[in-house]
């Protein structure tokens, strides 16, 4: 990794810590509009990435088209994204549910793995619960409670998690030794 | 390649070329070891898990693929699965460096890599000559594909034909690919197991020969198909010939590491092998899913011994044991610095021809020691040999 991109990577997860930790301080019908412009935001930054990978990598690939189509459809999906803010709860909800969902049973599969050849498999099993168990509180809180401020908790807490590890993954080592 | 070439197989090979069963046995087992040493293994035994040579299924679904992420799977796969053939090709169409610099890691045999790989374990016995002939041997296997994460390179589509024997000629069987990891590879309705479709460029599920499923593995397997990387030309491989090549330039390979000579690509031993030739092409040509009876038969064969089953556990206990420096002494303490060894010298290779996909290289001679811990066994040991000598 460049030193440019380390401190890219460090600002963007400073960022990211910044704005994880806004959310638990506003009202949630503003946490809940800036979520899905984030959600939105992101998806059409994924569009333009999508473009520009066409036109770096995939024209030179046998199918290669199919991605320049799926950027237009990103980017649709991306103003449609943001569109919804103000009165998207429920798909604010299904997407963070999901993404701890998904992360959380791959953990605990993985740690099972690792438990049956006797390699250390706790911290695996923690968190892959814990990411479950957030998603479970996701669904409740929200949904079966009506207490929507659980969600927007737990989006920011997800993004100042995510800042740290970014931050960390900007610092870690990666050079190798050589020797002729 | 799996079990049956690469633990069997190897064993034929190296008795062949002059080992005796005991150094085949080692041979063969740290060969089959490349692909059983990931880091949920080397957790288990407490070694350095920058060692790893392979990751399971799991490690890959839970890796990261972000820029070091991907360096540090591009490290595992190109420098003992997916060794690239020519680090400085040129694609026939202008494009782009970004896309060349994945272009540049596709596999293949007889590149300057392979040379530097079966030099590199010269001296360093039977366990870092097995690991070498792992990484020879995929080089055959696992040929047009890439030890990357790389929808653009290894990408396969509807168009994907086996060639099956039928008299004189051959005829053509459209493959069906399902994507369900438990069902079995079944050869007789032409039906394999492949990983699903990724459109993210940099999913795991686009590394090496994912999209084209066990079948390159297989050592019957005639096939012609469509490479994404390949501008619409189709590709015909051949692995009964591949393999025959890989078997023979394997016992080249252990012949000179056994009488000390130079290792040159492009070379095969086919008159060692000459006398095996017809039982060895059988059992290529054999459609099966595992040649390992028919290849433990042969060993057998060859040396008169009974050639032990492979058992992944065999030299944990000692590797967990030993304390210290006498680890690195151990056999897994010195498959250990082998493999350390060869991802060095992958690294510095990719890194040195202007390509950054597989990280940063310090040449530890101008720069002392920086970068990750664990390949300080490397250099602790090259310090002792100089003060040795």
């Amino acid at each position: 990794m460049t030193r440019t991109k380390r401190v890219i990577d460090a600002l963007f997860g400073i960022a990211m810590i910044f704005a994880g930790q806004a959310f638990f301080g506003s009202s949630v019908e503003a946490s809940v509009s800036v979520m899905l412009v984030l959600i939105g935001l992101g998806i059409t930054l994924r569009g333009l990435r999508t473009m520009h990978y066409y036109l770096t990598m995939a024209k030179y690939m046998v199918g290669g088209k199919n991605v320049l189509y799926r950027s237009f459809i990103l980017l649709d999906l991306g103003a449609l994204g943001s569109s919804l803010a103000g009165h998207g709860l429920v798909y604010a909800v299904s997407y963070l549910a999901l993404l701890h969902a998904s992360s959380g049973l791959i953990s605990i599969v993985r740690a099972n793995e690792s438990r049956l050849i006797g390699a250390h498999w706790r911290l695996k099993m923690a968190y892959g619960v814990t990411n479950v168990l957030m998603a479970v509180a996701v669904i409740i809180g929200t949904i079966i409670l009506k207490e929507p401020r659980i969600t927007i908790y737990i989006y920011g807490s997800g993004l100042i998690y995510t800042g740290i590890l970014r931050i960390a993954s900007a610092f870690r080592r990666t050079r190798i030794v050589y020797i002729q | 390649m799996q079990l049956d070439f690469h633990y069997y197989a190897t064993y034929c090979a190296a008795a062949i070329a002059g080992f005796s069963h005991d150094e085949s046995q080692e041979i063969a087992y740290s060969a089959q070891f490349t692909d059983c040493c990931s880091r949920t293994l080397l957790d288990k035994i407490g070694g350095p898990l920058s060692a790893a040579t392979t990751q399971l299924q799991l490690e890959l679904m839970d890796a990261r693929t972000d820029w070091t992420g991907l360096q540090d799977i591009t490290r595992i796969w190109a420098s003992f699965h997916f060794l690239p053939g020519d680090l400085y090709a040129e694609m026939e169409q202008k494009c782009s460096k970004r896309y060349l610099r994945k272009f540049r890691l596709i596999c293949n045999p007889n590149g300057e890599v392979l040379k530097d790989t079966v030099e590199l374990v010269r001296g360093k016995g039977t366990p870092a000559a097995g690991l070498a002939m792992h990484v020879l041997a995929d080089t055959w296997a696992h040929r047009y594909f890439a030890g990357t994460p790389a929808l653009t390179i290894n990408n396969t589509n509807y168009y994907f034909y086996e060639l099956i024997p039928d008299g004189d000629d051959y005829k053509e069987r459209k493959i069906k690919f399902n994507h369900n990891p438990a069902s079995p590879d079944d050869p007789e309705k032409g039906i394999y197991t492949n990983s699903i479709y990724q459109s993210d460029e940099n999913s795991v599920m686009n590394l090496g020969h994912g999209r084209a499923g066990h079948f390159p593995d297989y050592s019957f397997a005639r096939y012609k198909y469509l490479p994404a990387w390949g501008g619409y030309e189709e590709i015909l491989k051949d692995n009964p010939s591949d393999y025959y090549h890989a078997f023979c330039q394997m016992v080249y390979a252990l012949g000179c590491l056994k009488k000390n000579s130079e290792f040159e690509t492009e070379v095969y031993d086919f008159d060692a092998v000459r006398p095996w030739e017809a039982e060895i092409k059988a059992i290529l040509e054999k459609r099966q899913t595992d040649s390992s009876a028919d290849w433990k038969a042969l060993g057998e064969k060859i040396t008169g011994r009974e050639v032990e089953d492979f058992d992944a556990d065999k030299y944990q206990e000692e590797y967990i044991r030993a304390t210290g420096e006498a680890k690195d002494d151990t056999f897994l303490g010195r498959y250990i610095i082998a493999a350390l060894a060869q991802k060095s010298m992958v690294t510095n290779r990719i890194y040195t021809s202007g390509n950054h996909l597989a990280g940063a290289s310090v040449d530890f001679r101008k720069k002392g020691f920086r970068g990750i811990k664990d390949f300080r066994k490397l250099t602790e040991r090259f310090e002792r040999r100089q003060a040795d000598d």
